[in-house]
């Protein structure tokens, strides 16, 4: 399988030549490489990624969703200023047995250099293809985070491994305004609610049980590690006020449109995986309850029972950060649903709204 | 392909799963057979995974071997470890297994039906299933009559006890001719009205056959080309590499044409040739797949010949092995001349396609397996650049691959780097698998979730069987009246006979080099 490691580049304005030129090579011994690409990745690391395998992960998402892959990493410590690209190309085995590789280029950057970094992103986009945005970084107190927000098309993060989980949501509710940026916000969190979002709804395909929605009146979700639900449990909450038009007046204090009460509980339990749902339990005003709730801690099975119906059994594929973020890229255009239940998880969350 | 919106239901907004499909029971008739086992048992269970599947659901088998609802679920259960295209996850399992009942059945017997009536009632109380059911009718088209029959005079052509619907799915062949597909259908809307009716036909559950309309209607770049003003003639080849494998017997009755041009090309021909439709209904799009069959030029008797070639593999080879030819395959009389290749030279005639004609060829023992349709564009009307020695000018050609490989490509010509003006064709390909890496659903999963939401987009109705057998009728009679000429032996592993070559050299044309 042909690969290229990572090698360094004398200046930006090296990096398509040498892209070309590492093309050249790959195909060399006359075996046909197929170039695949339909979108440009930027992604911003956080912290603590080890470059490697970043660049590892990074080539089984572009396995599945091929494009040019560009990490800005950031170096925080003080010194001289310094801007270093580097490339290299992720292949795999594709149809026919013929290699498929995509390219990844890494900006090394430093001190000052960084304010080069937006515009060096601009230039090294492929043209016409959409813009992707991985932010691995905290999204409070980067001075980056809007220039980059506003090269995205979709901007991507993970809210449930953000340090300030309590600030994450407000943060990106406060994107989805964001004047003159015309792309939309991703939330790997809020992907991975989706079965649950699912679970909770089939439970309310059936008329009569439907007939008890808009009494809903308490809604606890049990989760996992952690003080609290974290950022998948007030999505969870959200998404429900959203939906069955309640009012987030403060965090403790949700209304129905009948100007009733909702109790919302999210309560922390026991799970190595922070921000898994365990649990989720409604009640509605006619003494009606529902429940969905893990066979195992982390198990794949959840058992369901409502309405009085015998209890019946769903499964949740577990879904790690690459496969939600191969989701993600599919996706298109802003989606109503989510950012009304980002918007009610913000309040949930009682965070302050800016970046 | 209407999408279904639960739309009372608030919580289902914005779901990637907004279809959700009633309470019910699924029926499988022929259930002890390898339709039910290789295909259906394991996209029942792949729907499972997926949460498609209605959380009160039911399966029923019935066929005639007596067998207990436990040694059916342990059959099933072996049929998914087996088949499933993911593996079978126990806790899974043991949800779907109590789920499952067996009723032992034969199909001319009423009491037998009333027996299964009597079983569904009680499904329905234990599954909560609501009187909904859908009949799958897997077995052989004998029964087709008897079962219909026999649901009919026990109460079944309709809902149960507070239920909604009842449907009907039932598995090719539709008839062997136009007659009988006419009797068929008679029979069956007897008991079910056709909007109850699901006629699979599973190649429109691929999704790269689905693509097809997506990539013309959804691409405004290809539609303005998509007519005799550009198109030379169109190809579509549905390739196996394998030969009748112990289907001997069945084949003696169906041959090729029968089992794969009058279903399978025939829909690819549709979904190549169609107007678009005035909408994604069901019905508008079965609308348009059927002016196309309506619009097929008659053939006369004594033109069959001419634009007709059939095979019948003789022994040769396959994957480096050598294989016996049809003549010494099970089930097949010694002087058979059924035939296992079909290569067919066919015109629409309407406003688009007027003059241009369609292609077709299937065969069994080809060297590979390869299904596509393949568009090939008229010449430049003046040629600026004279083809030299060194000069490979060709046509563009628009391919769109089915299986395996699913995927499109274009080729057109280009210059060669360097001082001299030499051409050569290249290739822009676009692969499922490399664009999306990830593995699309079994056809049946598909198309078992559609009956169950009673979308009938990709299933064919009662018109569209008939408008394809009124052709192929012809082609049948054409060959019964040539008794002396009978199918050409052609070497497995090879292109079929010679003269399908020839068929094409007569057009100056020749057929893709697969």
């Amino acid at each position: 399988m042909p690969e290229v490691p990572l090698r360094e580049i004398p200046t930006l304005d090296e990096v398509e030549r040498q892209l070309v030129q590492m093309w050249s090579e790959l195909a060399k011994d006359g075996k046909a490489v197929l170039r695949a690409g339909k979108m440009n990745l930027v992604v911003v690391p956080a912290p603590g990624d080890a470059l490697a395998g970043l660049l590892e992960d990074l080539g089984k998402v572009t396995d599945m969703s091929p494009g040019r892959v560009l990490v800005v990493s950031v170096r925080e410590e003080q010194g001289a200023d310094s801007f270093t690209p580097w490339i290299a190309a992720h292949c795999h085995m594709g149809p026919g047995g013929h290699p498929v590789c995509s390219e990844q280029v890494v900006l090394e950057v430093a001190g000052a250099a960084r304010e080069r970094v937006p515009e060096a992103v601009r230039r090294l986009l492929v043209s016409d293809m959409p813009v992707f945005v991985w932010w691995r970084a905290p999204v409070v107190g980067q001075r980056l985070l809007v220039p980059i927000l506003e090269l995205a098309d979709r901007f991507i993060l993970n809210s449930a491994t953000q340090e300030d989980e309590d600030r994450a949501l407000p943060v990106l509710a406060w994107m989805t305004g964001h004047p003159g940026w015309r792309g939309c916000v991703g939330d790997l969190a809020w992907m991975r609610t989706e079965p649950w979002r699912e679970i909770v709804a089939a439970m309310f395909d059936d008329p009569d049980a439907r007939s008890g929605l808009p009494g809903l009146r308490a809604v606890q979700i049990d989760c996992a590690g952690g003080e609290g639900c974290g950022s998948p449990g007030l999505y969870l909450a959200g998404w429900l006020a959203s939906r069955l038009g309640w009012t987030v007046e403060r965090p403790d204090l949700v209304r129905r449109p009948d100007g009733e009460l909702v109790q919302i509980e999210l309560r922390p339990g026991t799970s190595s995986v922070p921000g898994r749902i365990t649990q989720v339990r409604l009640h509605t005003d006619g003494g009606h309850a529902f429940e969905a709730s893990r066979t195992r801690c982390e198990g794949p099975g959840v058992r369901v029972v409502s309405g009085g119906r015998p209890p019946s059994l769903r499964r949740i594929q577990p879904l790690d950060d690459l496969a939600l973020l191969h989701g993600e890229l599919q996706r298109d255009g802003r989606d109503p649903v989510f950012e009304a239940a980002l918007r009610a998880a913000a309040a949930l969350s009682g965070g302050p709204a800016a970046p | 392909m209407t999408a279904q919106v639960a739309q009372e239901n608030p919580l289902r907004a914005g779901l990637r799963r907004e279809r959700t499909a009633d309470p019910c029971t699924l029926v499988i008739f022929g259930a002890g057979g390898d339709l039910a086992s290789r295909k259906l048992v394991p996209a029942l269970y792949n729907l499972l995974l997926d949460r498609l599947l209605p959380a009160e659901f039911a399966l029923v088998g019935a066929g005639r071997r007596p067998m207990k609802d436990g040694e059916f679920a342990a059959a099933m259960r072996q049929a998914v470890e087996e088949h499933s295209r993911r593996p079978l996850d126990d806790e899974m399992w043991n949800e779907m297994a109590p789920r499952l009942r067996y009723v032992q059945a034969e199909y001319d017997r009423p009491q037998d039906f009333r027996g299964l009536a009597g079983q569904l009632e009680e499904v329905d109380r234990t599954f909560h299933t609501a009187g909904n059911r859908l009949f799958y009718l897997a077995t052989p088209p004998s029964a087709f009559e008897g079962i219909v029959t026999g649901l009919a005079e026990a109460g079944l052509n309709v809902p149960g006890t507070g239920g909604k619907w009842a449907r009907m799915l039932v598995e090719k062949p539709f008839g062997h001719d136009l007659a009988s597909a006419r009797a068929l259908n008679a029979a069956i809307h007897r008991a079910f009205d056709e909007r109850h009716i699901f006629r699979i036909d599973h190649y429109l559950g691929k999704e790269t056959v689905q693509n097809l309309l997506v990539f013309r209607f959804a691409n405004g770049i290809f539609e303005p080309l998509w007519n005799q003003k550009y198109v030379d003639h169109v190809q579509i080849t549905v390739a196996e590499a394998i030969g009748v494998e112990g289907r001997g017997s069945y084949y003696e009755e169906a041959g090729l044409l029968r089992d794969i041009v009058q279903n399978h090309i025939c829909q690819l021909l549709c979904l190549i040739g169609m107007e678009p439709p005035v909408s994604l209904d069901a019905d508008a799009v079965r609308d348009e797949k059927v002016k196309v069959l309506r619009a097929l030029r008659p053939l006369r008797p004594e033109e069959v010949d001419a634009s007709t070639v059939r095979g019948q593999y003789g022994p040769g080879s396959a994957g480096g092995n050598a294989v016996p030819g049809y003549l010494e395959e099970k089930g097949v009389a010694p002087d058979s001349r059924t035939e296992t290749y079909v290569a067919h030279r066919l015109y629409v005639d309407n406003w688009r396609w007027a003059s241009v004609p369609f292609y077709l060829r299937a065969g069994k023992r080809l060297p590979k397996r390869v299904t596509e349709v393949a568009l090939q564009f008229r010449d430049v009307p003046h040629r600026l650049f004279r083809a030299g020695p060194d000069d490979r000018i060709v046509p563009n050609t628009l391919v769109l691959r089915i299986q395996p490989q699913e995927g499109i490509s274009l080729k057109f010509d280009a210059k060669v780097p360097g001082s001299r003006p030499q051409i050569e064709p290249v290739s822009m390909e676009f692969h499922y698998g490399t664009a999306w890496g990830m593995d699309p659903p079994e056809a049946y999963e598909r198309l078992l979730l559609d009956a169950m939401l009673g979308d009938p987009t990709l299933f064919i109705r009662a018109d569209e069987v008939e408008a394809s057998w009124a052709y192929m009728d012809r082609i049948l009679e054409g060959w019964a009246g040539n008794p002396g000429e009978g199918p050409r032996i052609y070497a497995a592993g090879s292109w079929g006979p010679a003269d399908a070559d020839a068929l094409l050299e007569r057009d100056g044309r020749a057929w893709r080099r697969l």
